[in-house]
C-alpha cells in the first residue's frame, strides 16, 4: 500500500448554493442534509458516493463522479431560481491525499492538526494550506484517511505545484489525473 | 554625556513629554534657536527607548504630495550639517534609495513620484529592470518567479544612519544649553484651566507650565485621552529583524511594497530588515514567528543566496498611524498643547525638521509654513494629505 | 502559535483571519452634523484596553466579533455577529 499519493480530481462535478432555504430545497431534491455547520454527508451509489457539505449554515457545496446525473439535475433546477436558493459558482481545483502519512504532510501545510479529528462527526474543514483558502473533506478510506481538497481555481496551478514538491519531499507520490 | 538633575523645578516654560528623537530635536531648537532653556523634557523610560531606538533609519525625501515633498527635503537639507553642529558621528550614509515596481500599475507610481519630486527639486528617477541589476548585481530579477521586477524609482539621496546617535546628538546638545531632561518620568495627567495647559502630573509631582508639546509617538492616544482630544491615530506595532553580519555586498537601500520587504546593509555588515505594519491593533512590542518567516521567505525571492545566513535580532515598536500616512502636527484645540505625532513607521527621518518646526510653533504660538498641511483639524475638513502610496511599506 | 477561537471555525492561528476595526456605531448621515460624520469616519478610540472588534476567518469568510485586550494581547472572547455586536 501506498504511504501517501495526491491525485487531481478537477474532472469531478462540483455545484454551489446558498440561501435561507437551501437545506429545505435541497432536502426535497432527495439529498440527506448533514444536521450542523461545517460537515458533510456522503451517500454512497454506484459513482462512488456524493458529497454533500455544508458551509456554515446555509451555504452548500456538493460534488460527484462527473458521469452521475445527479448534480446535473440538482444544477439545473438551482439555475432555476428557486425561492430562497441562490446559485453559487463552483469551479473549485481539487485533489485529493491519501495514504497513511497523508496527516503527517497536511501538518507540513496549514495549521490544523488533521490526526486528531474525530471523522464519525463527518467534519468539513475550512482553512489556509500554505496561504491559500481551501475546504477539506476526509472521508474515512478502507485502511487510511482520504482527504478531499479543494481550492479556488485562480489559485489551483499555485497550490498544486507546491503541493506536488511537499507530497515528494515528504516521500509520497503525485499520480496526476484520477484513474 | 548628560547632566543629570535630582529633581524637578516646580515649573518651566516649555514641557516636552518624551525623549525620543522628536522630542529631544525640539528641545534643541528652542534653545538654539529661540532662546527657551528653561525647558524640561520628561521621559518614563530611558532616552531614545522608543521607536526612535527600534527604527531601521531610512531617510529619504521621495515621497507623493507636495507637502510631503518640501517637508522630507528640508529634513534631508538638515541632516547633512547635523555631525557638525553636534560634533558626534552620526554614521550618516548616503546610498542610494530603490523602491522596486513588480506591476504596471507600480511602475506609474513610481513615474508620479518621480515627476512630482523632480518639480520640487528633489533627485528621483523612474528606471528600468537593468537599471537595477546593474547596481545590485545580486539581485534575482524574477523574485523567484512570483514577482517579478519591471523597475524602480530610484532616489540618489537615500540614506541611513545611527538612530541612537541622533537621539544623543539633540540631547546633549539640549542638555548644554541648559535643558533639563528627566528620565524615568512619566506624564500621567495634563492640567488645563480655561482651555489652556497649566501643568502636567507626574509621577515625580505637579510641573507647572504653559506649554506642552507631546511627542511620544506610540502613547500618543493615552495622553491625548488625558484632554479628550480625539483623533484618528491607531496603533498597530511594527517590527524589524538584523541578520548576523556578513562581507558587505548591498550597497544601496532596497524596498519592495509588492513583496512587503525593505532591506539595507549596516555599517557592521548585519541586514537591517523590516516589513509592513502588524496586522492587527497592539499596544505590546512582542516578536512573532510569523513576521520572520514572512519576511525570511520575501528575502530569499529577492536573494536566494542568503538561505544560510542566520538572523540576530528581531523587535518592536509601537506605531502610531494616521489614515492618510501624514503625519498630524501643530497647534491643536487646548491652548498652550501642542502635538507632533502620526509619525507611524516613517518619522525617523523627519526628526531633524519636526524638531526645526515644532520648535518655531512652540516659541510663536502659530503652525510653521511647513506643516500646514499636516494640521489635526485636515479630518474634520476632509482635505487629506494622501502620502499612502509613498509610505505604506517603504519608511 | 497565537490562537483565536471562531465561533464558526473553532480554535485557529491568528494568520487565518483578518482584522477589520473597531465594532462602532455609525451615526444617521442624513440627520447627524458635519462634525459627527467626520468624526465617525476618521478619528478612533486609539488607547489600549478591551476593544470590541469585527475579525474574519479568510478561509470561510466568516466574519464575527472579538473582544481583545489590546494591551495585554489576549482573546478574552469571541462572538457569532448578532450576539454581542451592540454597542457596548
Ligand atoms: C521597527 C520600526 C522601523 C522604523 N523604520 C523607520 C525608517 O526606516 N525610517 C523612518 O523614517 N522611520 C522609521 N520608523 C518610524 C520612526 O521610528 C518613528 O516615527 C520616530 O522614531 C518617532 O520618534 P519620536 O521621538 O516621535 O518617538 P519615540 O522615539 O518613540 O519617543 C517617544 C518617547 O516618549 C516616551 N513616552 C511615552 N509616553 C510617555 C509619558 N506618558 N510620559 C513620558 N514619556 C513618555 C516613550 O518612552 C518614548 O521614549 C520605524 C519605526 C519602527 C518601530
Amino acid at each position: 500500500m501506498n504511504q501517501l499519493t495526491l491525485q487531481l480530481m478537477n474532472e469531478r462535478a462540483r455545484v454551489g448554493c446558498k440561501g435561507p432555504r437551501a437545506a429545505e430545497w435541497l432536502s426535497g431534491q432527495g439529498l440527506a442534509i448533514p444536521a450542523g455547520p461545517n460537515s458533510y454527508s456522503f451517500a454512497p451509489d454506484a459513482y462512488g458516493g456524493l458529497v454533500l457539505a455544508r458551509l456554515g449554515s446555509s451555504e452548500f457545496f456538493l460534488e460527484h463522479d462527473a458521469a452521475g446525473d445527479t448534480l446535473r439535475r440538482v444544477a439545473a433546477g438551482i439555475a432555476t431560481w428557486p425561492p430562497g436558493v441562490y446559485p453559487v459558482l463552483r469551479e473549485d481545483c481539487g485533489w485529493l491525499l491519501s495514504g497513511v502519512a497523508a496527516e503527517a504532510m497536511l501538518a507540513e501545510v496549514c495549521s490544523v492538526d488533521f490526526a486528531a479529528l474525530d471523522l464519525s462527526a463527518r467534519p468539513v474543514i475550512m482553512t489556509l494550506m500554505v496561504g491559500v483558502a481551501v475546504l477539506i473533506v476526509p472521508l474515512s478510506g478502507a485502511s487510511d484517511r482520504q482527504y478531499r481538497i479543494w481550492c479556488d481555481p485562480t489559485y489551483g496551478s499555485s497550490l498544486g505545484e507546491t503541493l506536488q514538491r511537499v507530497i515528494v519531499e515528504c516521500g509520497g507520490a503525485y499520480l496526476g489525473v484520477t484513474a | 554625556m548628560f547632566t543629570r538633575h535630582d529633581s524637578l523645578r516646580p515649573g518651566y516654560e516649555a514641557v516636552i513629554i518624551g525623549a525620543g528623537g522628536h522630542g529631544l530635536a525640539a528641545a534643541y531648537y528652542l534653545a538654539r534657536d529661540h532662546g527657551m532653556r528653561d525647558v524640561a523634557v520628561l521621559e518614563k523610560g530611558y532616552l531614545g527607548g522608543g521607536n526612535t531606538g527600534r527604527n531601521t533609519t531610512i531617510i529619504r525625501s521621495n515621497y507623493l504630495t507636495p507637502e510631503g515633498v518640501r517637508f522630507y527635503d528640508e529634513s534631508l537639507r538638515l541632516w547633512q550639517d547635523l555631525a557638525t553642529d553636534f560634533d558626534l558621528n552620526l554614521f550618516y550614509s548616503t546610498r542610494g534609495h530603490f523602491t522596486l515596481a513588480h506591476t504596471d500599475a507600480a511602475m506609474r507610481t513610481m513615474r508620479w513620484r518621480a515627476e512630482v519630486n523632480k518639480h520640487l527639486g528633489v533627485r528621483s528617477e523612474a528606471v528600468d529592470a537593468a537599471f537595477v541589476k546593474r547596481m545590485i548585481p545580486m539581485i534575482d530579477l524574477t523574485c523567484a518567479g512570483h514577482a517579478p521586477i519591471v523597475g524602480a524609482l530610484f532616489h540618489e539621496p537615500g540614506a541611513i544612519a545611527r538612530h541612537d546617535a541622533v537621539a544623543w546628538g539633540y540631547g546633549r546638545g539640549a542638555d548644554r544649553r541648559g535643558v533639563q531632561i528627566h528620565q524615568q518620568t512619566e506624564v500621567t495627567g495634563i492640567r488645563v484651566k480655561a482651555g489652556r495647559v497649566v501643568g502636567v502630573e507626574t509621577t515625580r509631582g505637579f510641573v507647572a507650565t504653559p506649554k506642552v508639546l507631546c511627542a511620544v509617538a506610540g502613547s500618543t492616544p493615552r495622553i491625548l485621552d488625558m484632554l479628550g482630544l480625539r483623533t484618528p491615530i491607531y496603533v498597530h506595532p511594527l517590527q524589524a529583524m538584523v541578520s548576523e553580519p556578513v562581507k558587505r555586498w548591498l550597497d544601496p537601500i532596497i524596498v519592495s511594497g509588492s513583496l512587503h520587504v525593505y532591506v539595507s546593509q549596516s555599517a557592521r555588515g548585519e541586514l537591517v530588515m523590516g516589513a509592513s505594519l502588524d496586522p492587527y491593533e497592539l499596544h505590546q512590542t512582542r516578536s512573532t514567528l510569523d513576521f520572520a518567516e514572512s519576511l525570511s521567505s520575501h528575502m530569499l525571492d529577492m536573494f536566494p543566496f542568503l538561505g544560510e545566513v542566520k538572523i540576530n535580532r528581531q523587535w518592536a515598536g509601537l506605531a502610531d498611524m494616521s489614515p492618510d500616512f501624514a503625519p498630524i502636527m501643530g497647534i491643536t484645540a487646548v491652548e498652550g498643547f501642542f502635538l507632533d505625532a502620526g509619525w507611524g513607521t516613517w518619522g525617523f527621518k523627519a526628526t531633524p525638521v519636526c524638531g526645526k518646526t515644532m520648535s518655531h510653533t512652540l516659541a510663536t504660538g502659530r503652525n510653521h509654513p511647513l506643516i500646514e498641511g499636516f494640521s489635526i483639524d485636515r479630518f474634520a475638513r476632509y482635505q487629506l494629505t494622501g502620502e499612502k502610496g509613498a509610505a505604506a511599506v517603504g519608511h | 502559535m497565537k490562537l483565536m477561537v471562531c465561533p464558526l471555525n473553532g480554535p485557529r492561528a491568528i494568520t487565518e483571519f483578518a482584522y477589520g476595526g473597531a465594532v462602532r456605531p455609525m451615526p444617521d448621515p442624513d440627520s447627524c452634523s458635519d462634525a459627527e460624520w467626520s468624526d465617525y469616519v476618521f478619528n478612533r478610540a486609539g488607547s489600549p484596553g478591551i476593544k470590541r472588534e469585527w475579525w474574519c476567518h479568510i478561509a470561510s469568510g466568516y466574519w464575527f466579533i472579538a473582544e481583545r485586550d489590546t494591551a495585554r494581547d489576549i482573546v478574552v472572547g469571541t462572538f457569532p455577529p448578532g450576539a454581542r455586536d451592540a454597542p457596548a
